[in-house]
């Protein structure tokens, strides 16, 4: 019983944990590369409540780890960090305006392709983790 | 075997993803270093008051490391190909444009080209050439 306990409470502290990693990535380091390399604002109040939920799920996951219900809300979770991504990255089309010699300039770029190999990529653990339990299932 | 796997392909992930990634994060450095990284002049060469010819001869430099490719003027609804810049190229085109006054001279330019094929890059510029 103690250490069911122990348990649940260190998968909280790693779902805790993760979900700050996570948040510093997309509120800190993610705005900070855009603004000071490409200098295009990113929207940060426009995906915050996503990640809060996004944390919740992470917590969730670490939590029901070896419960098979552990899947189907990580690829929520995968969902719902590729969605946080889309809206952070304007669905890959960034734009701002800048001053060049008192000129309205604006300046746009398509980022699409990495975006789009970053949500391809996100879910390739998923897969994994998902063929390893269908795999378990056959065997057992 | 599954952990080995997981891992293996996270690691192949991450690694396209820089990949990916590298040639927009040299080119937003370059251009953060350096505001002449992409200079661009347009000199008026004639201007024909019979035949209300301009004649203008846009040039290009480019000082960057990444290839730019396809690159493109337009104004006045036309589009003026440059084609593709490495690092220390220099093109020039010529342009013949009917206005009926010289004052007609577009104020907006838009410029786009493509980094390393893979990005689409636009500025819009309301002012004039961008340099």
């Amino acid at each position: 019983m103690l250490g069911e306990v122990k348990r649940i409470f260190r998968s909280i502290a790693v779902g805790v944990i993760k979900g700050v990693v996570y948040y510093f990535i997309y509120v800190v380091v993610l705005p900070f590369i855009f603004i000071t390399f490409l200098r295009i604002p990113i929207d940060v109040q426009s995906y915050v409540p996503y990640l809060w939920f996004f944390m919740a799920l992470n917590t969730a996951v670490e939590i029901l780890r070896k419960h098979p219900i552990s899947i189907p809300l990580n690829v929520i979770s995968r969902l719902v960090a590729v969605l946080i991504l889309y809206i952070a990255l304007n669905c890959g089309k960034l734009e701002t305006t800048i001053y060049i010699d008192s000129n309205v300039t604006q300046v746009s770029i398509d980022l699409s392709l990495v975006l789009y190999a970053i949500i391809l990529f996100s879910f390739v653990p998923t897969f994994v983790d998902l063929f390893n339990y269908f795999s378990t299932i056959e065997e057992s | 075997m599954y952990a080995t796997l997981k891992l293996g392909v996270t690691l192949v992930s991450i690694l396209v993803t820089l990949g990916l990634l590298y040639p927009i994060i040299i080119f937003g450095l370059e251009i953060s270093h350096n505001p002449y990284l992409l200079p661009i002049s347009v000199n008026i060469l004639d201007y024909n008051l019979s035949l209300q010819i301009v004649v203008i001869e846009l040039s290009v430099l480019y000082r960057g490391s990444i290839p730019l490719n396809d690159f493109y003027v337009k104004f006045l609804n036309k589009e003026f190909f440059v084609g593709d810049l490495s690092k220390g190229d220099k093109k020039t085109i010529r342009i013949e444009i009917e206005l009926k006054n010289i004052e007609e001279i577009p104020k907006r330019v838009e410029i786009e080209f493509k980094i390393a094929k893979l990005y689409t890059f636009r500025i819009i510029s309301e002012g004039g050439v961008v340099g």
